[in-house]
C-alpha cells in the first residue's frame, strides 16, 4: 500500500491556499505535516481525504483514487465536535454505522476503546457505578454507594464533559472502523499528561500495527517521537520536506552540550564557538558542525581539563522548524 | 496522472449511507423533547381545529339568533305601532311571530310584550309618549321604506330593548311587503342576483368550465386549506433542517462526517427523516381531523354549518378527493417540501451562528409565505388564467396545482407537465447542492445568501 500526493494545489479566488505540495508514504509509519497556523495543513488533510475538490494535483491510494470507499479511513479533524444533546452511545454507534461497522462487533469495539481509552465511566454510567459500589463493598465499604448508584445511572451529554473528555471520544470514534490509514490533526493538544499517555501508546500500537498514519502537530517533541517523515508547509508552500533523519542530517550537527569541572568560557570565546547558556559549569553550544566541536573536545584534553560530558547533536526538529518558518512567521 | 483522474472516480451524487442518517436523524428527533412536543402541539392542533372552527361559529350564529329573537320589553310601558305606508300591516303581524318566551315570560310579573303594542294611525310624540313609551314608525319617503322607533326627551326606555323592537319590526314588516306583492324570498334571491357578460371562449374552455366540480367558495377554501398545509409543511420541516445542518456546523462535525458520507446523502438524509416526521404529523393530524368529523356529524349528529368558514382548516379535506386526489396531494405535498427542504439545507449550510440562522429561515419562510398568501389570493379571485399560469409556475405550482386540478379547474396534462417542471426544479436545486454543499459547510466565514451557494458551486 501507498499514498502518493502530487501537486497538490488549491486557491480560493485568486489566493492560493496549497502551493504544488506533494509528499508520498511508501510503507506504514507516521508522516507529519507541520506548518504555521494557516499555512496549509488542514486543507491539504481535507484534499488528501476528498472532502475538499483540489484546483490540481493528484492524490493517489495503491495507485487509485482515495476515498473513504477505496480506503479505510480514521479522520481525528483539528475542529472537534459531538452533538451537543444527543447521548454519547447514540452518536458513536452512528458514526460506527456510517463506516460500515454495525452489531456486535461495533459494540465490542465501543466497549475495547472505552476501556482503553478510560471513558467507560461516561458511556456506560451504570456499569461503572456498580462496579464502583462493588468494589466498594469488597473492600469493606458500607454499600452507600450501591444507594446512589441509581442516581449516577444517566448518562452524560457530550456537552457535560470536559474538553479532554470530549476529545477522547472524538479518538475512539476514528479507531472504531479499525481504519489503515489514520489522519490525527492535533491529536494530544488539550490533553492533560495522563492523558496524552493513553493517546500515545495507543499510537505506538498502531504503529506497531503497521498503519499508515498522518499526524500534525504544533508539539514538536511529540512528532520527532512518532514521525519518520516530515513536511514543513509555510505560506502555503512545502519548506521542508522528507526522512526526518535525512533532514536532520542535512543541518549537521551543531548542538553541543558541555559539562566541566571549572570555568571555560574564555577557551569557547577562543574557539569562536557560540554560547548559548551557562548553569554550573554546563555550557549549550551552537557551533558549525563535527569539526569545531571535535576542535573543542582536543583543546579540553589537551588543556587537562576533565570533561563530565560532551554531547555534540542535529538540531531539534523545534529548531529546524523554527529555523525554516520562524523568523517569517514572527514577522507576519 | 491529474487530479481529475483520480477524483473523478468519485461520485458526488452517491448516496451510501443515506438510511443510516435518516434512521439517526429521525430516532434523534423524535428523543429531543422539543421535537416530540411540537409534534403533539401540532397533531391536537390539526384534529381540534375543526370542532373549534365549528363551535366558535356555532356560538357565533347562536348569538345573532339570539339577538334577533330575544326582544325584551321591560323598560317600555307602551308600544305604538304607526304603519304609514300602503302595505297591509300591525301590531298582530310582529305579535304572531313572537316567541312562546316572549308571548308568556317566565316571570309572572312582567307585561308579555304583546300586550303592550297598539296600532294607531299616528302620534304626536311631544304630547301622547311618556318617559316609559315608545313609537314605532313604518313610513316611505324618497329612498324607500323605513321603520324608525321613537322615544320621548325624557325617555327612561332602555336604548337596546328599542333597537331589538326595531329590529323585529323591520323584518316583520319586510315578510309583510313581500307577501303583499306576491313575491317569496326565493324568486327575491333570484332577482337580487346580477348578470354579467362571460365574454366569448373556445369550446375546450367552456367544457372545462362545465366540468368545474366545485363552487367559487368551496374552491377558495380548498386553495385555503391546502395553503396553509404546505406553508405548514414548509415552515416547519425547513426551520428544522437549517438548524440541524447549522447543528452539526457549528458543533464541529462535519469534518467527521464528510469522510464517512457524501454531502448528497448527509442532507437528503437529513431531509428525509424531518419529512417522515413532518408527514407523520399530517397523517396523525388529517385522520384525527376526520375521525372528528364523523364522531362529530355521524356520532353525535350535530348540524352542518354551511358556507366557506367551516371549509376552511378542515384538513380532512385531503381525503375529500379519492385514493387519486389524495395521491395528487401528497405528491405534491412532497414535491414542494423537498424543494424547500434542499433549499433550506444549502442556506442552512452556509450559516455559521445564530443570527444567520435566522436570516436563512427568514428567507425560506419569506419564499413561503410568498406562495401561501398569493395562493389565497388566486383562490379568492379563481380566474382561469391565473390558475392555468401558477399551475405550472413554481413555487407557486406547490400551493395551487392539486386544488386547480382536483376541482377542475386545469386539466391533467397541466397537472403532469407542472410535475415535470417541479421534479426538474428540484433535479437542479439536488445538483447545485451536491456540488455547493461541501465547500459550505466546510467555510467558515459564509454567508447564508443565494451569492455564496453560487460562489460555493464554482469552488
Amino acid at each position: 500500500m501507498s499514498l502518493v500526493v502530487k501537486d497538490l494545489y488549491k486557491k480560493y479566488g485568486e489566493k492560493v491556499v496549497v502551493d504544488h505540495i506533494s509528499f508520498s508514504m511508501e510503507k506504514p509509519g507516521v508522516y507529519a505535516l507541520l506548518g504555521t497556523n494557516g499555512a496549509g495543513k488542514t486543507t491539504s488533510i481535507r484534499m488528501t481525504l476528498g472532502m475538499l475538490d483540489s484546483d490540481g494535483g493528484s492524490i493517489t491510494w495503491n495507485g487509485g483514487p482515495l476515498n473513504f470507499d477505496t480506503c479505510n479511513i480514521g479522520y481525528l479533524a483539528e475542529e472537534r465536535g459531538l452533538y451537543p444533546k444527543y447521548s454519547l452511545l447514540d452518536q458513536i454507534r452512528y458514526f460506527g454505522e456510517l463506516r460500515g461497522v454495525s452489531g456486535k462487533v461495533l459494540d465490542d469495539r465501543i466497549a475495547y476503546w472505552a476501556e482503553r481509552l478510560k471513558v467507560e465511566e461516561y458511556l456506560y454510567p451504570e456499569k461503572a457505578a456498580e462496579a464502583e459500589a462493588k468494589a466498594e463493598a469488597e473492600n469493606g465499604g458500607s454499600g452507600a454507594r450501591k444507594k446512589t448508584a441509581k442516581k449516577k445511572k444517566k448518562p452524560k451529554s457530550p456537552d457535560q464533559l470536559s474538553k479532554g473528555n470530549q476529545q477522547k471520544i472524538q479518538f475512539l470514534i476514528a479507531m472504531l472502523s479499525d481504519p489503515e490509514l489514520l489522519v490525527l490533526d492535533e491529536p494530544f493538544s488539550g490533553l492533560d499528561p495522563v492523558n496524552a499517555d493513553i493517546l500515545k501508546e495507543v499510537v505506538r500500537e498502531q504503529i506497531a500495527a503497521g498503519k499508515y498514519i498522518i499526524m500534525s502537530s504544533h508539539q514538536m517533541e511529540v512528532v520527532e517521537e512518532f514521525c519518520t517523515d516530515i513536511t514543513i508547509l509555510h505560506r502555503s508552500k512545502a519548506v521542508v520536506t522528507g526522512n526526518l533523519n535525512e533532514i536532520k542530517k542535512s543541518y549537521g550537527r551543531v548542538n553541543l552540550t558541555v559539562k566541566v569541572e571549572q570555568d571555560i568560557t574564555d577557551l569557547i570565546k577562543q574557539e569562536g564557538i557560540e554560547l548559548l547558556s551557562e548553569k554550573e559549569f554546563e555550557y549549550r553550544l551552537k557551533v558549525t558542525g563535527d569539526e569545531q566541536g571535535n576542535r573543542l573536545l582536543k583543546t579540553l584534553v589537551e588543556k587537562g581539563i576533565p570533561v563530565v560530558r560532551f554531547d555534540l547533536s542535529e538540531l531539534s526538529l523545534h529548531e529546524i522548524f523554527v529555523k525554516e518558518v520562524g523568523e517569517e512567521a514572527s514577522e507576519q | 496522472m491529474s487530479n481529475e483522474s483520480t477524483n473523478a472516480k468519485e461520485n458526488i451524487y452517491s448516496l451510501k449511507g443515506i438510511g443510516k442518517v435518516f434512521k439517526f436523524t429521525l430516532s434523534q428527533t423524535f428523543k429531543t423533547k422539543s421535537y416530540l412536543i411540537s409534534f403533539i402541539i401540532f397533531v391536537l392542533v390539526m384534529i381540534g381545529q375543526k370542532p373549534i372552527n365549528y363551535f366558535s361559529a356555532r356560538a357565533g350564529q347562536s348569538a345573532t339568533e339570539e339577538a334577533g329573537s330575544a326582544i325584551t320589553a321591560d323598560t317600555i310601558g307602551c308600544i305604538y305601532i304607526v304603519n304609514q305606508t300602503d302595505v297591509k300591516f300591525s301590531a298582530e303581524d310582529i305579535k304572531k311571530n313572537l316567541t312562546e318566551d316572549e308571548q308568556k315570560p317566565a316571570d309572572e310579573e312582567v307585561t308579555p310584550i304583546a300586550e303592550k303594542m297598539v296600532d294607531v294611525d299616528g302620534v304626536e310624540v311631544d304630547k301622547a309618549l311618556s318617559k316609559n313609551d315608545c313609537a314605532i314608525f313604518i313610513g316611505l319617503d324618497q329612498d324607500g321604506y323605513f321603520v324608525k322607533g321613537v322615544i320621548s326627551d325624557d325617555s327612561e326606555v332602555n336604548i337596546t330593548e328599542i333597537d331589538g323592537l326595531v329590529e323585529r319590526v323591520y323584518n316583520n314588516f319586510a315578510d309583510a311587503r313581500l307577501a303583499s306583492a306576491g313575491v317569496t324570498e326565493e324568486d327575491l334571491a333570484v332577482l337580487q342576483k346580477g348578470i354579467y357578460v362571460a365574454g366569448t371562449e373556445s369550446e375546450a374552455d367552456y367544457v372545462a368550465a362545465e366540468e368545474s366540480t366545485v363552487s367559487k367558495d368551496r374552491f377558495s377554501a380548498y386553495m385555503f386549506t391546502f395553503a396553509i398545509l404546505i406553508f405548514l409543511v414548509t415552515s416547519m420541516s425547513t426551520s428544522y433542517v437549517i438548524a440541524s445542518v447549522t447543528e452539526e456546523k457549528t458543533s464541529k462535525l462535519v469534518e467527521s462526517l464528510l469522510v464517512s458520507v457524501r454531502p448528497m446523502a448527509l442532507l437528503l438524509g437529513k431531509v428525509l427523516a424531518m419529512m417522515s416526521y413532518v408527514l407523520l404529523i399530517l397523517v396523525i393530524g388529517v385522520i384525527g381531523s376526520k375521525i372528528t368529523d364523523i364522531v362529530m356529524f355521524d356520532v353525535m349528529k350535530l348540524e352542518q354549518i354551511e358556507g366557506q368558514q367551516q371549509n376552511m382548516f378542515n384538513f380532512g379535506m385531503i381525503t375529500e378527493f379519492g385514493f387519486g386526489g389524495f395521491l395528487v396531494i401528497f405528491f405534491s405535498i412532497m414535491l414542494g417540501y423537498l424543494v424547500f427542504s434542499v433549499f433550506a439545507g444549502m442556506l442552512g449550510s452556509a450559516c455559521n451562528g445564530t443570527e444567520d440562522i435566522q436570516s436563512a429561515t427568514g428567507t425560506v419562510m419569506m419564499l413561503s409565505m410568498a406562495g401561501y398568501f398569493a395562493a389565497m389570493i388566486f383562490g379568492v379571485m379563481d380566474k382561469d388564467i391565473i390558475n392555468q399560469v401558477f399551475s405550472l409556475v413554481p413555487p407557486l405550482s406547490f400551493y395551487m396545482l392539486p386544488v386547480c386540478y382536483l376541482t377542475g379547474r386545469v386539466s391533467l396534462l397541466t397537472l403532469l407537465g407542472s410535475f415535470v417542471i417541479q421534479i426538474a426544479t428540484l433535479a437542479l436545486l439536488v445538483w447545485i447542492m451536491a456540488r455547493a454543499y461541501r465547500n459550505l459547510l466546510l467555510a467558515d466565514s459564509s454567508k447564508p445568501k443565494l451569492s455564496a451557494v453560487f460562489k460555493a458551486v464554482r469552488n
